[in-house]
């Protein structure tokens, strides 16, 4: 495949990896790390599979690389491919792989390894969840030892950016071939910073330096610093918090919003701004009554008031937001006309639907903080805008199964960063989308959500997901509420924890973390 | 004796049959499967209904439920939809930590009731006594996860003295085991010590009116003496039963002091499987939860009988 002209993405390579790697101490070399993540267990290994696609990186970043990393910019840095083109016509792209790289297993890194893992990802018999991210790949071919080509049947840059996600780890082929796929439920083998050593259910993770690790930092000396890490499975967000300040961990995965004010404040340890955080919103279900009446629908939207809500939820950490994106999000603009809280125009759309009031409502919520916080909220603003609203509290599964199979009126819902739109509003507006839990289904929206991921110009696609976000304003698909952030803790316990090293989408990359003196 | 035990081991049979049925059938019509635990909320129908496929999760709950009885009648519990792991092997690795926890809260129960009950009969109505008493109340009130996070503030946090949180196999170790125990133990313990407490008093009273506890004190006899080597034996024999059917009560305690300090046992793990819907991991902690309630009562019944031959069978 001859490229017509080089793409930007190529010309952005080489710089980013140094940028990305902190500059060197004295010598930060050694030590062992706990952190921990916030759940009973790790779902599996296997990057294809797994219930926590945004948060699962913390922990599989330590055994796992891809062929390129994100930049928060949107640009990509080379990591097990030592340099890549993007063919701005066709979308198809070229890696030349690293030389000399390892799996732990022993198994070499080449062009082969990393077609069978590409294949994996994208054949649909594997039944990972990225297969249909990856659908617009015509063929993989391996062109040279360490040479591989992906063919786009038509131009995605959403492919890439799944490459750079989890769908694109690369897994020791000899591991799979002999142990099993299923294997990876309990087992990492890659080309990662750390070797896998033990897990033991509802309790942690252990794993060691790979001391054949093929990235350095800017100084040119190995990484990772550090010898050892434990990931400590903590079922409780609270209690680990407590952990963390008691000294027990060095870093946790989530805060609750409710202990901002209280980390941020507290000397010793450190909010972390991973850039991640989820859209809080509400999920209507536009299938049957009454929210398959718009009418109905911009009646909630005008009974709550988001700047209210989210201030009593968040405090300073708060961010109204028109849609489904955050600030820092690329696509993101609040060049949006968002109905604004009016509850008397509430009431009067309610009127114009013919219905009687106080109409009563159902809004199903999962147990989990803020949500229940939110939801008492939304609740007394929209029984003083003529709706007699009652909330059901459910766990998890009920309340996804309820989504999925559209049994609900309107639930409490809240989407995770993608940092690429096609992840999120695709996801969430398109047809089918794995994200639409609400029988959402417009010819225009679907038409532009596929122009727009099928453009590679930016500028272009920014200009449709501006248009499709509108489109979901007028039309409410979702009740727009707030941005909520998702920052990690760390403790003083990491040397450079003021300016700790995180992937793209807020995962960390221990693998760049040192111990303090 | 003997005769008395088998029949009661071969009575719990049934019983563990019916209790599987009853919790199969429950799980089996609640919302939702296990397909979001290991696919994610993202996952499409079509990815959905191919992992339903593939365990099996669409045949008839009648056939679900007949596959799972007759493998475990051959000691085989399945296979854990989530993570594929037999389910015996699960358990066997949570089970020692739920029997540390449970056993040292036991302990604590006693170490903590006994005592106090003994000294509450003993300065009954006086202000020592009544304190005691609202003492047992609170015990009693206090929520287990809010207990337990107050032990880590105050003990962890403030104090340092000890850890928050977390696991270390007692025969890997002891001390460090033992350490990590202390705050799960006294979060579980204290209920159960109140109740031991307010049992201990009341039989000890009672005890007190006995005509030979009477002849005692009438032979001149030292109170301590009358209390602790005549009264206290038969008035632990009720404390004994009552000790004995609160395990039930402690396995629901360990359910949330293994949650709140991230202990890996069989509880957290039950509550982990309901609210993934892991039917097989629910059975099988169904299985074991249920046989030590019984094993348990049976133990406590032995124990009873031999200390009262009066109700030896």
């Amino acid at each position: 495949m001859t490229s017509r002209r080089t793409s930007w993405l190529t010309a952005c390579a080489l710089g980013a990896l140094l940028a990305t790697t902190p500059a060197l101490a004295a010598d930060n070399h050694g030590g062992e790390l706990t952190v921990a993540i916030t759940g009973e267990t790790i779902d599996t290994f296997d990057p294809l599979f797994g219930s926590r696609p945004t948060t699962e990186g913390a922990y599989m970043n330590l055994f796992y690389d891809t062929l390129v990393r994100l930049n928060r910019d949107g640009t990509y840095s080379p990591a097990l491919a030592e340099s890549f083109e993007v063919d701005a016509e066709t979308g198809s792209m070229r890696f030349s792989l690293r030389d000399g790289v390892t799996f732990h297993d022993g198994t070499p890194f080449d062009a082969e390894a990393a077609a069978y893992n590409l294949r994996r990802a994208a054949d649909p018999d594997a039944g990972g969840r990225w297969v249909d991210a990856l659908a617009p790949i015509s063929e993989i071919s391996v062109v040279g030892p360490m040479d591989l080509e992906v063919t786009l049947e038509n131009p995605s840059p959403f492919v890439l950016f799944t490459l750079a996600s989890s769908a694109g780890m690369m897994v020791s082929p000899t591991f799979i071939e002999n142990e099993g796929a299923e294997a990876l439920g309990r087992r990492a083998v890659g080309t990662g910073p750390f070797v896998f050593d033990d897990i033991q259910d509802g309790v942690g993770v252990d794993a060691s330096r790979n001391p054949d690790y093929w990235e350095t930092d800017a100084d040119g000396d190995p990484l990772p610093y550090l010898d050892a890490v434990t990931v400590r499975f903590i079922p409780q967000s609270s209690v680990a918090l407590l952990e963390l300040r008691a000294g027990g961990v060095a870093a946790i995965q989530d805060v609750s919003p409710n202990d901002f004010a209280v980390v941020d404040n507290e000397d010793g340890i450190h909010l972390i701004d991973t850039g991640k955080g989820a859209a809080s919103h509400i999920n209507f279900n536009h299938s049957q009554p009454p929210f398959n009446d718009v009418l109905i629908r911009r009646a909630v939207q005008h009974a709550i008031d988001r700047a209210a809500t989210c201030e009593a939820v968040l405090g300073a950490y708060c961010a109204v937001v028109p849609g489904l994106l955050g600030t820092a999000e690329w696509a993101y603009t609040d060049n949006l006309d968002v109905p604004g809280y009016d509850p008397e125009q509430s009431c009067a759309l309610l009127a114009e639907a013919g219905v009687e009031t106080p109409f009563p409502v159902d809004l199903m919520i999962i147990r989990r903080e803020p949500d229940t916080q939110i939801a008492e909220i939304l609740q007394a603003q929209l029984n003083m805008a003529c709706f007699d609203a009652t909330i059901a509290v459910q766990e998890r599964t009920t309340v996804v199964d309820a989504m999925v199979n559209l049994q609900h009126q309107f639930a409490l819902g809240q989407y995770s960063t993608s940092l690429d739109p096609h992840g999120t509003i695709g996801a969430a507006y398109g047809t089918g989308g794995s994200r639409n839990r609400s029988g959402i289904s417009y010819e225009d929206t679907d038409a532009l959500i596929a122009d727009a991921v099928a453009t590679v110009d930016r500028d272009a696609r920014f200009d449709m997901y501006e248009e499709i976000q509108q489109q979901a304003i007028d039309r409410v698909y979702f009740g727009s509420l707030f941005w909520r952030p998702r920052p990690s803790a760390a403790s003083g316990q990491i040397g450079n924890v003021e300016a700790l090293p995180l992937a793209a989408d807020g995962n960390w990359r221990i693998g760049n973390w040192w111990l303090a003196d | 004796m003997v005769p008395f035990i088998i029949r009661r081991l071969m009575e719990m049979v049934p019983v563990v049959i019916v209790m599987s049925l009853v919790i199969f059938f429950i799980t089996a019509i609640l919302p939702g499967d296990v397909t979001t635990a290991i696919l994610g909320e993202d996952a499409t129908a079509e990815q959905r209904a191919q992992t339903r496929e593939r365990l099996g999760l669409d045949d008839p709950l009648p056939v679900q439920y007949l596959r799972w009885l007759a493998s475990a009648a051959t000691g085989d519990l399945g296979h854990s939809l989530r993570s594929n792991e037999p389910v015996f092997d699960i358990i066997l690795q949570r089970a020692p930590v739920t029997i540390e926890l449970a056993i040292l809260s036991i302990l604590v129960a006693l170490a903590i009731g006994i005592p106090t009950g003994v000294y509450a009969a003993m300065h009954r109505n006086t202000m020592a006594d009544a304190s005691l008493r609202t003492l047992a109340l609170a015990g009693v009130a206090v929520p287990n996860f809010w207990l337990g996070i107050l032990l880590i503030i105050l003990f962890s946090l403030w104090l340092g003295w000890l850890p928050p949180s977390g696991y270390r196999p007692f025969f890997e170790a002891p001390l460090d085991s033992l350490r990590l125990m202390i705050l799960p133990a006294l979060t579980m313990g204290t209920g159960l010590a109140a109740v031991i407490m307010r049992q201990t008093r009341a039989s000890l009273l009672e005890v007190m009116t006995q005509d030979y506890v009477r002849t005692a004190k009438a032979k001149g006899l030292p109170r301590s003496k009358i209390v602790y080597k005549h009264a206290l034996r038969n008035g632990l024999i009720p404390v004994v039963t009552v000790t004995g059917l609160q395990i039930g009560a402690l396995m629901n305690g360990a359910v949330i002091t293994e949650v709140v300090f991230s202990l890996p046992g069989v509880g957290r793990m039950a509550a982990d499987a309901i609210f993934t819907r892991d039917i097989p991991l629910i059975q099988g902690a169904i299985v074991v939860i249920v046989l030590a309630v019984l094993l348990v009562n049976l133990l406590t019944d032995i124990a009873y009988a031999y200390v009262n031959p009066k109700v030896r069978p």
